[in-house]
């Protein structure tokens, strides 16, 4: 471990500025798309649960897109509901939707923001071979194994980024898939037997 | 018309409501830090991880511990300004013993431990060879020292040593008294360090050898220095000159009197596998 830790440190140190700031926003934004497919997932999945349990029966439970629906139509003529409840959906479908844009764009940068890393850490590692007439493989091989660690991290944190993103899209339509079937059910009720508090 | 405003307001509040209406605030709040919780300690596990193999399918590629920066006898190095012959490479093999009498090695050796300056000591431990004293050619044995990689390329270097000779060579058949006496880095009162090894250096398995010229003013300070023959490597060049440049040396003599003069200083960077 004692070995394992110094190498570790010691190519941290070797690194200039530039590549640490890389490395540790590549680890940033890969905590925060971890964060945020754990928590969407689980939002979604919830979401979801609750549109199918509801099922246009009784009340949605609070949150959920068909409460959403719900609680915007309540006192909306007739000839404005069907609009309504699709403007209501758009809505709850905006809110659901939020840091999925986020996932995407950490999933599309990261990589370059990687690859910027590794290709100033050749630069640098090869001005500071300039000196020597016969370069051995040796030793442009040590700094540039260095600097791909940069590239590493960035596929490291835009692989999940996007898988998290595809499948967080897969659960967001099938939510609202159900959503939609929920609001018409709403719709062909009579107006009369909606309750306004959610 | 009075329907739609109403809606569209109603719409918005209703909006903007949702996330409270979605769960309380503190349960979101719970739900992220639990999320933002279980990422960064899978996070957390994978560095471990990922450090924990790499100690085990993984040595340092270099030996990072074993180095040595040797200063190789003054002798192959002295030079009489005037006299410079241009070095070319034809007066390759004159073995010719020297005597050397100013080099008193002891002092040498211990250097390093008066050495104030902190920088050379953490690192790594400072293996100094006991000089081969006055021996013509200490070249084979240390080529054959070396088990780290980068051979040929010390090979190439080798020759430029030799160069040296005949310039001593010249010297030497001054007569005593006004015999020009190039400047001396080994007199006893000079603490001169060592060079550090550069750690970047070291790591990245640079050896070779560096042959520094030496302007000695009359003081015996450092007028100036010139990497005579470079390692290859800027970084062990540069190692070189700033350590001789705090140097100080027993101004060079003619005729008993101080005058300025140059020496050349040959170093040998090379890595061990201590």
């Amino acid at each position: 471990m004692e070995i394992a830790n110094t190498e570790w440190m010691s190519w941290w140190s070797d690194a200039d500025w530039i590549v640490r700031g890389v490395f540790i926003v590549l680890i940033t934004l890969s905590v925060i798309s971890w964060t945020i497919t754990i928590y969407k997932a689980w939002q979604l999945s919830a979401a979801h649960k609750g549109e199918k349990v509801f099922l246009g029966r009784g009340q949605p439970v609070a949150g959920l897109p068909s409460a959403h629906v719900m609680t915007g139509l309540h006192g909306i003529e007739k000839s404005e509901r069907e609009n309504m409840a699709g403007a209501l959906l758009r809505e709850s479908r905006l809110f659901y939707e939020g840091g999925l844009t986020l996932l995407a764009t950490i999933g599309n940068t990261a990589p370059f923001i990687g690859l910027f890393g590794t290709v100033w850490g050749i630069m640098h590692a090869l001005q500071g071979l300039n000196g020597a007439d016969a370069l051995s493989m040796d030793l442009v091989a040590g700094p540039v194994a260095e600097a791909l660690v940069a590239t590493a991290a960035g596929l490291f944190t835009a692989i999940p980024a996007v898988v998290g993103y595809n499948l967080l899209l897969r659960k967001l339509r099938r939510l609202f898939g159900t959503a939609e079937g929920n609001t018409i059910r709403i719709l062909s009720q009579p107006a009369s037997t909606q309750k306004s508090e959610a | 018309m009075g329907p739609h405003s109403r809606a569209g307001v109603r719409s918005l509040l209703t909006t903007k409501t949702m996330r409270g209406l979605h769960l309380s605030i503190w349960k979101t709040l719970s739900a992220w830090s639990v999320a933002l919780a279980l990422a960064s300690s899978a996070h957390a596990a994978l560095v471990w991880g990922v450090m924990h193999f790499a100690q085990g399918d993984e040595k340092p590629p270099r030996p990072l511990s074993g180095f040595e920066i040797v200063e190789l006898p003054a002798s192959m190095a002295a030079a009489e300004p005037k006299a410079e012959p241009e070095l070319e490479p034809e007066a390759e093999l004159e073995p010719e013993p020297e005597p050397e009498p100013e080099n008193t090695e002891p002092v040498v050796e211990s250097k390093p431990k008066s050495e104030p300056k902190p920088i050379m000591i953490p690192v790594a431990k400072l293996k100094i060879k006991p000089k081969p004293k006055p021996k013509p050619e200490p070249k084979p044995v240390t080529v054959a020292k070396e088990k780290v990689k980068p051979k040929p390329k010390l090979e190439k270097k080798a020759p430029p040593l030799a160069i040296n000779k005949p310039i001593f060579k010249g010297t030497q058949n001054l007569a005593a008294t006004t015999a020009y006496v190039p400047p001396s880095r080994h007199a006893a009162y000079l603490k001169n360090p060592k060079p550090v090894y550069p750690t970047k250096a070291r790591k990245r398995g640079m050896e070779g050898r560096v042959v520094l010229r030496v302007m000695v003013r009359r003081d015996g300070k450092v007028k100036s220095v010139k990497v005579e023959t470079g390692s290859g490597f800027t970084l062990l060049d540069r190692a070189a000159k700033a350590a001789v440049l705090r140097w100080r040396f027993a101004p060079a003599k003619r005729s008993g009197m101080a005058v300025e003069g140059t020496v050349l200083v040959p170093f040998d960077f090379r890595l061990t596998s201590g």
